[in-house]
């Protein structure tokens, strides 16, 4: 027993877990199958699922971290602080700029959210069934979406707006989360 | 980290761990976005699976799956019940709304822990190749089910497959990966929001104190989120949450509004059914245009008649006005409820199916298959039959349902999904026995 541990590298249980998981996964996959509509196109869009997470999503979030975190000097020491150690003097953290830049990404990332998933919606793809099933001609959903993304965008420099205000005031911080 | 050869810096591409620098990764903030998906995900899972339950798809001519009966995970514990009228509305609504909001918590989810992908060494031993297979089907699993829903919402359809069926069986290919996920890691995900913080401190922690979470002891966990070289945060841990749960009520609110309808419809700007027709008894929504089927005017004209017939042969032919006069009237409010998640509750006025069966003498309680002028076909189930509400409607709100909604009879049945629930009704038999 303790030889399959070795090699598996894992307790038994979590074979039986694996052969129990795939079955499943494998009954689904069959069904596309069975189901005998076009199932080629499933299992295309299926490994398009795959790949599109692998060459897409990953470079995107690398690329969206780069952004979002500047150059890659790293301001922090190299040496990983130790569990429930002080942090060190002068490591402070504050942004040059008196801006907490959240007011701007938040409505970014909910503005990019949005456009992402209406994106038929709001490029106008073709959509013959809109009309048939619904009875009414698509809206301009463009339009709404860009409305919205101002909306978020007001709302969000009126957050800042009241946050400087309360900054004014001297209020006791609290310890930072993780120390 | 197995980085050796490279210089020290975190230097390179995303392939590369080190230069996966953000500092708001860790299992802290992995563990939170899983706990809301291990509660949510299962919720949109089973009224999934029972809304392909409502169609009684073990009832003839009820196809909700092309190809059923085949695969072993085509099964229906029961017959779907016709009370209370709401079920369906509600069970959709959960479906639809819930996989919408919980898109941005899968989003950052799987931000967070993209530095896993390239870790190195890809393969430690059997079991963890195993679990990374696992995990093709887990991440493609969940696209697939989302991508092809929103598309579905949306009515883009640039496949060619049956949506019901891709939908349903990617499902199970996602589940199937998410329980060997959870078993794996739920420990994990117990230990880091036991130990690692708390939401509450995270939420009161502004951008100047935030700071990386402690690392994570190399022989205990070979692919720690934390990074190895983390940058400075330009960003606090609780923007993000605020921006993830902001993000899931934009969307959720979209997938409520539209079925709960009336004056929050508008609330849904962004999906098709975000908006009523106008303000007349008959401008609710319409799920399919007369203009859409193609058949002559004539063909719902004055010579319309419904053929009734019973197991025993007994046949029975009435006109619109026969219909109107002949049989006490009864009116409910009653949702139709479609399976894009959006319903609109009406004053429906008609015949009771049941008097119908009554009429042609079928006995007992019987099953009813449908015809429409269009070809379709559905079958109720006796529970649906016998029910009170459940009418062959002739008026919605006091007047005449419109060419749209069906006229010059239509069938609304309580608790059912819209599409059993055919209009342009053309004939109805009544069926002695039921295969329940």
């Amino acid at each position: 027993m303790s030889r399959l541990r070795r090699f598996y590298g894992a307790q038994p249980l979590h074979l039986l877990a694996t052969v129990v998981s795939f079955a499943i996964v494998a009954a689904g996959v069959a069904g596309w199958f069975q189901a005998g509509s076009d199932s080629r196109g499933i299992i295309i869009w299926a490994l398009g699922s795959v790949i599109a997470f692998e060459w897409i999503l990953l470079p995107l979030a690398w690329v969206l971290d780069r952004i979002a975190l500047g150059p890659r000097t790293p301001r922090t020491p190299r040496t990983p602080r130790p569990l429930g150690a002080p942090r060190p003097a002068g490591a402070s953290r504050t942004l040059p700029g008196p801006a907490n830049r959240a007011y701007v990404r938040v409505p970014a990332l909910l503005s990019a959210l949005l456009l992402i998933v209406f994106a038929p919606l709001i490029f106008r793809a073709e959509t013959p069934d809109f009309e048939a099933t619904s009875g009414i001609a698509p809206p301009d959903y463009l339009a709404r979406w860009l409305l919205a993304t101002a909306a978020m965008f007001v709302i969000s420099a009126v957050a800042y707006a009241l946050s400087l205000r309360r900054s004014r005031d001297p209020v006791d911080q609290d310890p930072s989360v993780f120390d | 980290m197995q980085d050796a050869k490279g210089p020290d810096g975190p230097d390179g591409g995303p392939l590369r761990p080190r230069s996966w620098r953000s500092p708001l990764r860790g299992p802290w903030l992995t563990s939170a976005l899983g706990a809301v998906l291990l509660v949510g995900l299962p919720v949109v899972f089973i009224t999934g699976l029972l809304s392909n339950a409502a169609y009684n798809p073990w009832l003839n001519g009820n196809v909700a799956l092309q190809g059923r009966s085949r695969s072993p995970l085509d099964f229906y514990l029961f017959t779907w019940p016709a009370h209370p009228a709401w079920l369906y509305a509600v069970n959709e609504g959960i479906h639809v709304s819930l996989g919408l909001a919980l898109i941005p918590a899968i989003l950052v989810k799987q931000w967070s822990v993209m530095p896993r992908l390239v870790a190195r060494p890809a393969v430690r031993s059997p079991a963890h190749a195993l679990e990374r297979l696992s995990l093709v089907f887990l991440v493609g699993g969940i696209f697939f089910e989302v991508v092809t829903g929103l598309l579905f919402e949306e009515y883009w359809v640039p496949y060619h497959f049956d949506f019901t069926a891709a939908h349903y069986y990617g499902a199970w290919v996602f589940f199937g990966a998410l329980g060997l996920h959870t078993a794996v890691k739920l420990p994990k995900l117990h230990e880091s929001l036991r130990t690692r913080g708390s939401l509450a401190r995270v939420l009161r922690t502004d951008l100047k104190h935030t700071v990386p979470e402690p690392p994570e002891d190399p022989a205990l966990e070979p692919e720690s989120l934390v990074p190895s070289a983390p940058a400075s945060p330009t960003m606090s841990r609780r923007a993000l949450l605020g921006a993830t749960a902001a993000g899931s009520v934009l969307l959720g609110v979209q997938g409520v509004a539209q079925d709960i309808g009336g004056p929050v419809r508008s609330l849904a700007f962004l999906l098709p059914r975000g908006s009523e027709l106008g303000t007349g008894p008959n401008d609710f929504p319409v799920n399919a245009t007369y203009a859409s089927l193609g058949l002559p005017d004539h063909t719902i004209g004055p010579r319309w008649r419904l053929r009734v017939s019973s197991a025993d042969g007994h046949v029975l032919h009435f006109s619109r006005a026969e219909l109107s006069s002949r049989f006490e009237q009864h009116t409910y409010w009653l949702p139709i409820a479609c399976r894009e998640g959006w319903s609109t509750t009406q004053r429906w006025t008609g015949v009771r199916l049941r008097d119908l069966a009554a009429a042609v003498g079928a006995r007992g309680t019987p099953a009813l298959l449908v015809e429409a002028l269009d070809g379709a076909t559905a079958t109720l189930a006796s529970n649906q039959v016998s029910a009170a509400e459940s009418l062959l409607a002739l008026y919605v709100n006091g007047v005449p349902i419109s060419p749209d909604h069906g006229y010059p009879a239509r069938v609304i049945v309580p608790g059912e999904i819209a599409v059993n629930c055919l209009k342009w009704v053309s004939a109805m038999g009544f069926a002695r026995v039921e295969n329940a």
